[in-house]
């Protein structure tokens, strides 16, 4: 079920971030917390509340976890909503910082 | 002759005690990973159980592991608000005495904390009159009154939090 809209704090741009800029299209929980150097106790609230507010989608890697010899990951990916969030959250953020600069000249 | 012998057992008790903390660390890691899974929501253990240990799998070095996990339960505590207070969010649209319903939850805590207080003032010796409401401690009727409130307010859709 979606959810408010997420709040865009510094980290949640930077997991955002990480999906959106990564070659591949899907990262791990473990991929995203290294691109973005943050502890799991903040990344996976993000993730989940980016998740309820269909920002992005999420699905278990493919293979059986005894063939794996580990248990699977999760994958997850940003879905064309969260695009289109981050890029009105750094448009906003870009204004913001042209503001200053231009009242700073 | 005594001095040596002291700095010797004492390298041999750290390094045997070395030795058995590193052993440790991956079963304490397992533990508190489980432990953080506890927190969660029942519907969202399997998941995160799953893949916090996947997540943990690909983690190097058992220190590293541990540091992780041990960041764990705040992230399942921070999730199970999170979900809480979505379905309370949604709850609080659907329920028009909402409002009441959270007034009298906080005169109860309140109620509470101040019989707590005059306890704990007794046990010091500072005594004063009670407040009786015909013939009852006042602090009886208004928790009586408040709860009655808040099971009236209760009986409202209650809508899940998935």
């Amino acid at each position: 079920m979606s959810r408010e809209v997420p709040r865009i704090t510094e980290q949640t741009l930077k997991a955002l971030g990480a999906l959106v800029g990564s070659a591949s299209e899907e990262l791990s929980g473990a991929e995203i917390a290294k691109k973005t150097k943050q502890q799991s106790g903040t990344l996976y609230p993000i993730l989940i509340r980016l998740e309820e507010a269909q920002w992005l989608e999420s699905r278990w890697e493919d293979g059986d976890p005894r063939e794996l010899g580990r248990p699977r990951r999760r994958l997850y990916k940003v879905t064309a909503l969260g695009k289109r969030a981050f890029k009105d959250a750094l448009a906003e953020i870009s204004q913001v910082l042209g503001e200053v600069a231009w009242a700073n000249l | 002759m005594g001095k040596p012998l002291t700095t010797i057992l004492t390298a041999a008790a750290v390094g045997i005690l070395v030795e058995e903390a590193k052993a440790m660390l991956p079963w304490l890691s397992d533990r508190v990973l489980r432990t953080a899974v506890r927190l969660l929501p029942d519907d969202r253990k399997e998941r995160y159980l799953e893949e916090w240990a996947s997540h943990l799998a690909d983690v190097p070095g058992p220190i590293s592991k541990l540091a992780f996990t041990l960041c764990l339960p705040l992230g399942a505590l921070r999730i199970r608000f999170y979900l809480w207070r979505g379905s309370k969010c949604i709850e609080r649209t659907a329920s028009p005495h909402a409002g009441l319903y959270r007034l009298a939850l906080f005169m109860l805590i309140g109620l509470a904390i101040q019989v707590r207080l005059r306890k704990v003032m007794e046990w010091f010796g500072f005594t004063r009159p009670r407040t009786k409401i015909l013939g009852v401690d006042y602090e009886v009727v208004a928790a009586f009154v408040l709860v009655a409130i808040i099971c009236l307010c209760r009986t409202q859709p209650q809508l899940s939090s998935k």
